[in-house]
């Protein structure tokens, strides 16, 4: 009783997608975005676990891979809810609580927080080790001679670093998305 | 859903404006957003100040590698264990024969030794033409049944393939029907002239016209259809049974009129479809299922894969009664099961290849169940 089972995803676009790729960069932002509705981690990682089995199981077709991502957040939420709910009878929860965490601002605020989270992570991640650096300070906020003086290099190294960096990131960001 | 996706595409256009700059258009975007709530402008502030360090603290605690390798792992169980989850009762030397009979059934190239199956040859798949003419499609084999001015008509290998050309005498082709009749035992496809595929189960009468025009595209089912409707807005798919009409712009989709539990369903794969009766109008969405018996509509949120496994050649039971498996497996196989007492019933979980011979698909539930088959000809006694 083995069923077939294509291991890509496609889109009515054209586009096709293996699933790994989709578990694996999708992974952790919804992870992090259950972490919002439950506390303990593990059960964030089963819920979005279950979120890929289902997805792997009903063999939906989706338009762009922007559905298939509002798609998971929104699996994800909904088996969160139910989770928490469940416990209710535990009475972790208040009602002003749980209306909060029901609510679609406080889905849609989540939403975005971790979509950004991730963009930036994943970006931040791809550069070289100096580069990383000098941005993760310039995002905190200081400024080149800070940096230099933090990271002992000269202000223009820092400089140097900086326009290298961002450059790459601007290039990361064409490669990715189509925005609008 | 498309208000996720818009505050999603809102979020990619925040982080550009944070490592980069924004285009006029995307800049209005983002300011149209922020002028629709108050909180918008604080939850921009927060989003755009995001501390890259409580980021990276979050997602570097997370190893996506090695939750991939469990989630494929628990794939592959996942298809076997589900198959006897119902079961663990039973003697450990029975679940290892189902395993062994799984394996020895695997094989698709494995010659049919089973010549009782093919026997019943009377029967076959119509089509009747808009003249009335009759055509035995497995007969026909591959060939081009018209091919005129206005369109053509294909026949090859398990489908029949329709292609309206450009005419300027639309009319003439749209009051032309076509009408599939496919008996028990049988199924087929068929591609619309507007290029949406249907593929059609045993026991299902199909009609439809050759060419679609007009502001509709209207085809009546009695059966089994699965449907993935070509998008065309300005002409809305109609599928009409005899007590629902189910209507889809551009979608995926699963009815079935067999009223085996005394309803007819429809399940939804993705777009959306509207279901209406006599009475109600209901709109359906992406992972539900439709179910209407004479009295009103009920919409659940299910796992449809039940509802649509057959097109992909398997048969998928869902905790369904053993009296409802059969009547399935009657369609499918074109076989009678005569009851020789009558039996509680019981309710199986697993899934089972449609292209196997029914005496393989009958050695798994006889061996799961407290049934015996016996079979003779097209007729299977029940012990």
């Amino acid at each position: 009783m083995r069923r077939k089972k294509s291991e890509h995803i496609k889109f009515s676009d054209g586009v096709s997608v293996s699933f790994e790729s989709v578990f694996i960069s999708n992974f952790s932002k919804l992870v992090v975005f259950a972490s919002k509705y439950l506390e303990n981690p593990s059960v964030c990682e089963d819920v979005v676990q279950e979120t890929f089995m289902y997805l792997w199981d009903s063999e939906m077709l989706f338009s762009t891979e922007l559905s298939l991502v509002a798609f998971m957040y929104k699996t994800v939420r909904n088996k969160s809810i139910n989770i928490i709910k469940h416990k209710k009878i535990k009475d972790k929860y208040s009602e002003e609580n749980l209306e909060r965490l029901e609510s679609n601002k406080y889905f849609i605020d989540n939403i975005m927080s971790e979509e950004f989270s991730d963009l930036l992570y994943k970006a931040i991640n791809n550069l070289t080790d100096q580069c990383r650096e000098v941005v993760i300070m310039h995002l905190k906020g200081l400024k080149n001679n800070e940096i230099a003086e933090n990271l002992e290099i000269a202000l223009s190294t820092v400089k140097s670093h900086k326009s290298v960096a961002y450059r790459q990131l601007r290039m990361q960001l064409k490669d990715e998305y189509e925005l609008f | 859903m498309d208000n996720i996706k818009r505050h999603i595409k809102i979020t990619r256009l925040i982080y550009k404006q944070r490592i980069s700059s924004l285009s006029l258009r995307e800049l209005d975007k983002v300011n149209k957003w922020l002028s629709e709530d108050i909180n918008n402008k604080e939850l921009y502030d927060r989003i755009f100040n995001s501390d890259i360090d409580v980021v990276a603290c979050k997602y570097e605690s997370i190893d996506e590698r090695s939750q991939w390798n469990s989630f494929n792992k628990k794939v592959k169980k996942h298809t076997v264990l589900k198959h006897f989850k119902q079961y663990l009762s039973i003697a450990a030397s029975i679940i290892i024969l189902f395993c062994i009979s799984v394996l020895v059934y695997q094989n698709r190239h494995q010659a049919t030794e089973y010549t009782m199956y093919s026997e019943v040859q009377k029967k076959s798949i119509q089509l009747t033409l808009s003249d009335g003419s009759i055509l035995d499609l497995e007969k026909l084999g591959n060939k081009t049944i018209v091919n005129d001015d206005n369109h053509s008509i294909t026949n090859v290998g398990k489908k029949i393939v329709y292609q309206g050309k450009l005419s300027k005498k639309d009319d003439l082709a749209s009051s032309k029907m076509n009408k599939l009749v496919i008996p028990k035992g049988f199924y087929y496809n068929v591609v619309l002239s507007d290029g949406t595929k249907v593929w059609l189960n045993s026991q299902t009468k199909f009609s439809y016209p050759v060419s679609f025009t007009g502001k509709t595209r209207e085809v009546t089912l009695d059966g089994e259809g699965y449907f993935e409707v070509f998008k065309d807005k300005n002409r809305p798919f109609i599928v009409k049974t005899s007590s629902l009409n189910v209507k889809v712009l551009g979608t995926v989709f699963n009815v079935n009129t067999y009223k085996d539990n005394g309803q007819v369903s429809t399940a939804l794969l993705s777009g959306s479809v509207e279901i209406s009766s006599n009475k109600e109008k209901r709109l359906l969405k992406p992972g539900e299922v439709a179910k209407y018996s004479s009295k009103e509509i009920k919409i659940e949120k299910t796992d449809i894969l039940p509802y649509i496994a057959w097109k992909e050649g398997m048969f998928c039971f869902r905790n369904e009664s053993l009296k409802n498996i059969l009547k399935c497996l009657e369609r499918s196989y074109d076989v009678e099961f005569v009851y020789t007492k009558d039996f509680e019933d019981e309710y199986f979980t697993g899934d089972i290849s449609r292209n196997k011979p029914i005496e393989a698909v009958l050695s798994v539930i006889d061996m799961l169940t407290v049934v015996n088959f016996e079979k003779r000809g097209n007729k299977v006694f029940i012990n």
